[in-house]
């Protein structure tokens, strides 16, 4: 009996997602963490989960791989955080009554703003090329050997550049207690 | 033999780096999906803060990554711009910085300024001037205001009181108790320094005083004799009372005189005297009152004679 190819792709795309997940588990958690509360990265684990499972039965599927499963969880965190701006613009009106789970968050935005605003400093302090290849490659989401070929710079220079990209960061973050929150 | 090992290093790039190559050399074998994808060798920890820093860059926009050259290109600007504030406020301040006139105890001087306005200071005074501002920091002094025709105020301050002048002769006295205008010639206005003060217009004669709290007091006769006295180096009383007198000439002398015995209060000096000489006051006090005088280094002490 052949396989039907349908199935087989769909079941292949579900095996890839979890595969991924699961090896991705502990740094997804890590990354939400640092935007959002602790119950709020649970759902937002969940929904990214739910994303990439529906984005395997595309056709073609996409490719998947860490920065496929990131921009996701991006997406993700930035639909919460669109959803609670406009709760929190609702909420000058009533008062939900089931504030503790819907309740916005400000403690959250803040302490992904000082986040990002650390990172951000951490980011000014890298040389044009480190900070185009890391925007090129986490923001624009390009693969390394794409990158290579759209700039000229053979992949070594590339990877060099990432490397030393995220490698300062490291040790800016470090220094301004990134790390220790 | 002997080997010398050097550590190489790359100039610039921290340390660990390494580890930041090996992982970016991992994550380019995950995207090109190779089958060894999956294991990354090295230092779990550092490893884990690369990949936080990685995860956490995803959240940014591009707009992040702009170049940051308008940002160094504005403070050249703000340099320039705080120069310049600096070289304004330089300039004004220079503009701004008074000339300065005092007379010693006894010393009386005219002095004419930029506009022709000329300035008499009576004994012990100081005047501020910065065109045709004038502050009276202490003592007196007689105004007479050059008219301009654009009709430019010429303003005399105390602590307690402002005179608003276009072209007359007057004169401001500053003491601890208030300050006193009085008005030869022309035209003034007189405020007291309270935000809330009233505003009196006094004609030629005429004299007001702005007491401690700077109010106003009741418009009264100018003492024009007064004034034209101590232009003349003259005190002239009549029925004043001696601690009034002895105040007034002691203006005029770092020889003090000292009233040391409350039953002289009652007695009234009349008389011309040359101003500052204390000496002279205090003789004819002795000859026509019988007031015993006594030097001593502060000054020159007054009893009552008939003990």
């Amino acid at each position: 009996m052949r396989p039907d190819p349908e199935a087989f792709r769909a079941g292949n795309a579900a095996a890839q997602v979890s595969g991924l997940i699961e090896r991705l588990d502990g740094r997804l958690r890590r990354y939400l963490g640092r935007a959002l509360r602790p119950d709020d990265a649970d759902d937002a684990l969940q929904d990214i989960y739910a994303r990439l499972v529906r984005l395997a039965q595309r056709e073609p599927p996409p490719e998947f791989n860490i920065t496929y499963v990131f921009k996701t969880a991006d997406s993700v965190i930035r639909d919460l955080y669109r959803h609670r701006r406009r709760r929190e613009g609702d909420q000058h009106v009533e008062l939900s009554d089931n504030l503790p789970e819907d309740a916005p968050t400000p403690f959250d935005e803040l302490r992904w703003r000082q986040n990002a605003d650390l990172l951000r400093q951490a980011i000014r302090k890298l040389n044009s090329q480190e900070r185009l290849v890391l925007m090129l490659h986490r923001v624009e989401g390009l693969k390394l050997t794409e990158i290579s070929q759209k700039q000229g710079i053979p992949l070594r220079s590339v990877q060099r550049l990432l490397a030393d990209a995220l490698a300062k960061c490291r040790h800016n973050l470090k220094d301004s207690g990134w790390y220790e929150q | 033999m002997v080997r010398t090992v050097i550590p190489f290093q790359g100039k610039g790039t921290p340390p660990q780096d390494a580890e930041a190559l090996r992982l970016v050399e991992a994550m380019t074998d995950a995207e090109e999906g190779a089958a060894n994808a999956t294991g990354t060798a090295g230092d779990a920890w550092t490893q884990r803060e690369l990949e936080a820093v990685w995860d956490a860059v995803g959240l940014l926009d591009a707009a992040d990554f702009a170049e940051t050259r308008p940002q160094r290109a504005w403070w050249p600007m703000a340099v320039g711009m705080a120069a310049a504030v600096v070289l304004g406020l330089g300039v004004w301040f220079v503009a701004q910085r008074p000339v300065v006139y005092e007379t010693k105890v006894g010393q009386r001087q005219a002095v004419v300024l930029a506009d022709g306005s000329r300035v008499t200071l009576n004994t012990g005074s100081r005047i501020e001037v910065r065109g045709r501002k004038v502050d009276l920091m202490r003592g007196e002094a007689l105004f007479e205001v050059a008219h301009k025709p654009d009709a430019r105020p010429f303003d005399v301050r105390t602590d307690l009181a402002q005179v608003r002048v276009t072209g007359t002769r007057f004169t401001v006295r500053r003491e601890e108790t208030g300050t006193d205008v009085n008005l030869i010639e022309g035209h003034v206005e007189v405020r007291g320094h309270r935000s809330d003060a009233q505003l009196v217009k006094l004609e030629a004669g005429q004299a007001v005083a702005v007491d401690r709290a700077g109010h106003l007091g009741p418009v009264h006769p100018a003492d024009t004799a007064g004034v034209s006295d101590w232009l003349q180096g003259r005190l002239t009383f009549s029925g004043t009372p001696l601690k009034e007198a002895v105040a007034e000439m002691n203006r005029y002398s770092d020889r003090k005189l000292i009233v040391a015995d409350a039953r002289l209060s009652a007695l009234r000096i009349d008389g011309e005297f040359e101003a500052g000489n204390t000496e002279a006051l205090a003789q004819a006090l002795h000859a026509l009152y019988g007031v015993d005088t006594q030097a001593s280094e502060d000054g020159i002490r007054l009893r009552s004679g008939r003990d």
